[in-house]
């Protein structure tokens, strides 16, 4: 079971289960698929679903598709993996998708902040990693050069929105 | 004649280091000239201890080095390995191409 | 130029207090090497042949007086008393402890300096021309731009696990002093008809195993979407760009890949979707930004040059030197002085802590402050008025920061080399100062015009060999070293990759061929072509006889 870490009031459960393409579907429970999956046979009734991406989908695929979604979760195969953070932020930003995101792999605490910011809320801790040291590196920074996903955007917008934090 | 030299990094300062078994002990030091030659049956046990020292965070990168011994003092083979030994070469121009013989 | 307030003090106090934390944890063992190295490497800490080395930026390649004494205190305190100032306006320690780094960093911070993402698969440096703001031929001065761009890239979240590295460069000038050609994102400040300001973007162009030219991503982009649109290039990099294989995760494989239509088609898709978001720049943060970089309180020009023109006439080694390094200022009365850091029996571009000391001085005293660093390793005086000149000369003269060789043959770039780096095949830096050693005589340099050439230690092509004039790259041959010959390289606006001439030749060789080909050069040469016109003109044959024969 791994260590879960959760922010911004997410309320994650501890039972989801991955299951692979050819794995039927239980009536009940909660069960994550794949994208392709997903997409080929839409939200079921009985189980609690969810979604799971692997670096290359496509996450704007799943427009349309998120009011009946529970959970994506985002596989990061290594710590140098870099496209579950624009996944992310494709889904909180472009496509408007407010339930859980959940990082699941190589989930180190030294990545945390930088997956939160892109609106990642919950962590599968990878093995080893230490949740005091994971919180602790969560709030390496009270501030950011870039702006806080929920920031509006606007003509007259003056650089210092652009900035996420305090004060800003 | 030649042997090997197990080298590495020092992780915390990282300037280049050379093992020295002393016995139970072994030790990890910036003199080329005290490393303990090793024959080829012997690096394995040697990389072991290595490994250890990496383990330990002591060391980054160990590895095997070809050395021969020249004038009684340990040189390596490569040039690569010749300025890790001894620093670079950027002194002067003219003794630095006239060693670039392998 | 640039001061940060409390937000950007707050957030480089930060980095350094999690780096810090890191090395701790690295060095009890929490974290292990593998855990550490893109963490390390995001500060700007390599570990290289003989050391660990750590890469400070400079951004835009502008340090105040303050600063560079600063570089001298740590050259001092925590090095060995020099430091090497790198083909991307950056400045390199190559033998810091990793213990030291955070106290390191700290007392850059002070100064307003740091080493953030100087390395790692991030956004790195942003590069500018060194005469931003006094260029005569300048459309824009690109320096806020940059900032803007700095900051934006500084710790973003989306974009600090990116395939590879990802380089940007601005050009505010009608000349490309910036290489705009070759960076990952090259930018030129341009004028549309209507007289406003936008920006012409270039992508996928660099050098490495796989030179090429950028090519044109967009002819004219309002200012106010600089930042929109980047975010749309690099998340189409970071979505789509090869992962499988360090050696082709560059942009500029991905552009190849798909053509510049489709790739320009994705960064569209994206654009539309965050074109009108929180990035896009108001008329107010430019302006805020351009604030930064005022003009200084130039004086009128001084009444009496005569000093300056008498010995501009009169002494043959101050004429040299005011016609190769003092350039033309855009304000009346001032010029823009060349410091070369190519000096004999020194590594190029190298510098000890007492010369950093002495060039704040001389800023100070002959300027506003302000130095430069160039791509070619050398530093800029910026501001000097004319009248000023000879007693500068003489004071540089006096610290061998002098040499009349801007733009010539003995303007090396090389890179560190096998001497330092553990990516290099060969070394680089003893066949520079042998290259130099022959071509001593300054008349000679002279006769021979403006000559650019590159050694590179390996095919990483960091000292940029493939666009140099005359190009080295050294490899290695069963324990050999021996150097590749190009020639016909160019990094300006008539940018074009240099071409091999032959079979490598062993470092001993080098000198005499290079020798071989300035002869060939003067013997074709009409008028008074540059080297790089004759080459063009008459192709490769008589170079190739002269190496070869």
């Amino acid at each position: 079971m791994p260590e879960i870490i959760a922010i911004n009031g997410a309320n994650p459960r501890n039972d989801w289960r991955f299951l692979a393409d050819d794995e039927a579907v239980p009536a009940a429970g909660a069960v994550a698929v794949s994208l392709a999956r997903w997409l080929e046979e839409g939200a079921a009734t009985g189980a609690v679903r969810g979604v799971y991406l692997d670096p290359a989908d496509d996450p704007v695929l799943l427009k349309g598709h998120l009011a009946g979604i529970g959970m994506v979760a985002l596989n990061f195969p290594d710590l140098n993996e870099g496209r579950p953070y624009s996944q992310a932020r494709l889904l909180r930003a472009e496509l408007g998708y407010s339930g859980e995101i959940r990082a699941r792999g190589a989930v180190l605490a030294d990545q945390l902040l930088f997956m939160a910011r892109c609106g990642i809320d919950v962590f599968e801790l990878a093995p080893g990693v230490e949740r005091q040291v994971a919180l602790s590196a969560l709030s390496a920074f009270d501030i950011a050069y870039q702006p806080a996903l929920a920031a509006a955007g606007g003509a007259d917008a003056p650089f210092a929105r652009l900035r996420a934090g305090r004060g800003a | 004649m030649t042997a090997s030299v197990i080298t590495a990094s020092s992780l915390a300062l990282g300037h280049v280091v050379y093992l020295r078994l002393e016995g139970a002990c072994c030790r990890w030091l910036s003199d080329i000239q005290a490393a303990t030659l090793l024959k080829e049956e012997d690096l394995d046990a040697a990389l072991a201890r290595a490994a250890e020292a990496v383990a330990e965070n002591e060391i980054i990168d160990p590895y095997a080095v070809a050395v021969e011994i020249r004038d009684g003092r340990i040189e390596p083979l490569s040039l690569r390995e010749r300025i890790r030994a001894h620093g670079p070469t950027t002194g002067d121009a003219k003794i630095a191409l006239s060693r670039s013989a392998a | 130029m640039y001061r940060y307030d409390e937000f950007d003090h707050r957030l480089l106090s930060q980095r350094i207090d999690q780096f810090r934390d890191q090395v701790a944890r690295r060095l009890s063992g929490q974290l292990d090497e593998d855990a550490f190295r893109p963490l390390r490497l995001r500060n700007g800490v390599y570990l290289q042949l003989n050391a660990y080395m750590l890469r400070v930026n400079i951004p835009y390649g502008l340090l105040s007086s303050v600063q560079m004494r600063r570089l001298a205190d740590i050259a001092e305190r925590y090095d060995r008393g020099y430091g090497h100032f790198s083909t991307r306006q950056n400045i390199q320690f190559n033998w810091p402890r990793l213990v030291d780094i955070p106290d390191m960093l700290a007392a850059l911070a002070e100064v307003e300096m740091h080493a953030m993402q100087s390395s790692g698969n991030c956004i790195r440096n942003i590069t500018a021309d060194h005469l931003a703001g006094i260029a005569a031929d300048e459309v824009a001065d690109p320096r806020p731009y940059c900032e803007i761009i700095r900051q934006w890239s500084t710790l973003h979240p989306e974009f600090s696990f990116l395939p590879r590295k990802f380089k940007i460069a601005v050009s505010g000038a009608s000349r490309d002093r910036a290489a705009v050609h070759v960076h990952d994102i090259g930018i030129r400040i341009v004028r549309n008809e209507a007289g406003e300001t936008g920006f012409h973007i270039l992508v996928g162009g660099g050098l490495g195993r796989t030179p090429v030219i950028g090519k044109t991503l967009r002819e004219f982009l309002p200012e106010a979407d600089l930042l929109s649109y980047l975010e749309a290039v690099l998340r189409v990099y970071n979505r789509h760009g090869r992962r499988d294989n360090k050696y082709k995760a560059r942009i500029k494989i991905l552009v190849n890949d798909l053509g510049i239509e489709a790739f320009a088609a994705l960064v569209e898709e994206e654009w539309q979707r965050l074109r009108h978001s929180a990035l896009r720049l108001g008329r107010a943060d430019i302006e805020r930004m351009k604030a930064h970089f005022p003009r200084p309180d130039y004086l009128p020009p001084a009444n009496d040059t005569s000093e300056y023109e008498a010995l501009r006439r009169d002494d043959p080694a101050f004429g040299r030197w005011a016609r190769n390094a003092v350039f033309s200022h855009r304000q009346p009365g001032y010029g823009i002085v060349m410091v070369s850091l190519k000096r004999s029996g020194r590594p190029t571009g190298d510098m000890r802590a007492d010369e950093m000391r002495a060039m704040a001085r001389l800023a100070d005293e002959y300027g506003f402050g302000e130095i430069r660093v160039t791509h070619r390793q050398n530093l800029v005086l910026p501001d000097v008025p004319l009248h000023r000149l000879p007693s500068l000369w003489r004071e540089l003269a006096a610290l061998d920061l002098a040499t009349p060789n801007h733009g010539l043959l003995s303007d090396i770039i090389a890179c560190p080399g096998m001497d330092y780096c553990s990516l290099a095949t060969a070394r680089s830096i003893p066949v520079a100062q042998a290259i130099a050693e022959r071509f001593e005589d300054l008349d000679y340099l002279h006769d021979i015009g403006d000559l650019s050439l590159n050694i590179s230690g390996c095919i990483n092509s960091c000292a940029h060999h493939n666009v140099a004039n005359i190009g080295i790259l050294g490899v290695d041959k069963r324990g050999q070293e021996v150097y590749q010959i190009t020639l016909g390289g160019s990094s300006g606006d008539d940018a074009s990759i240099g071409k091999r001439i032959g079979p490598a030749l062993p470092a001993e060789k080098v000198p005499e061929a290079i020798e071989g080909i300035v002869d060939a050069f003067l013997a074709e040469r009409e008028g008074d072509e540059r080297f790089i016109d004759t080459y063009r003109r008459v192709g490769d044959q008589p170079f190739k006889e002269r190496v070869y024969a």
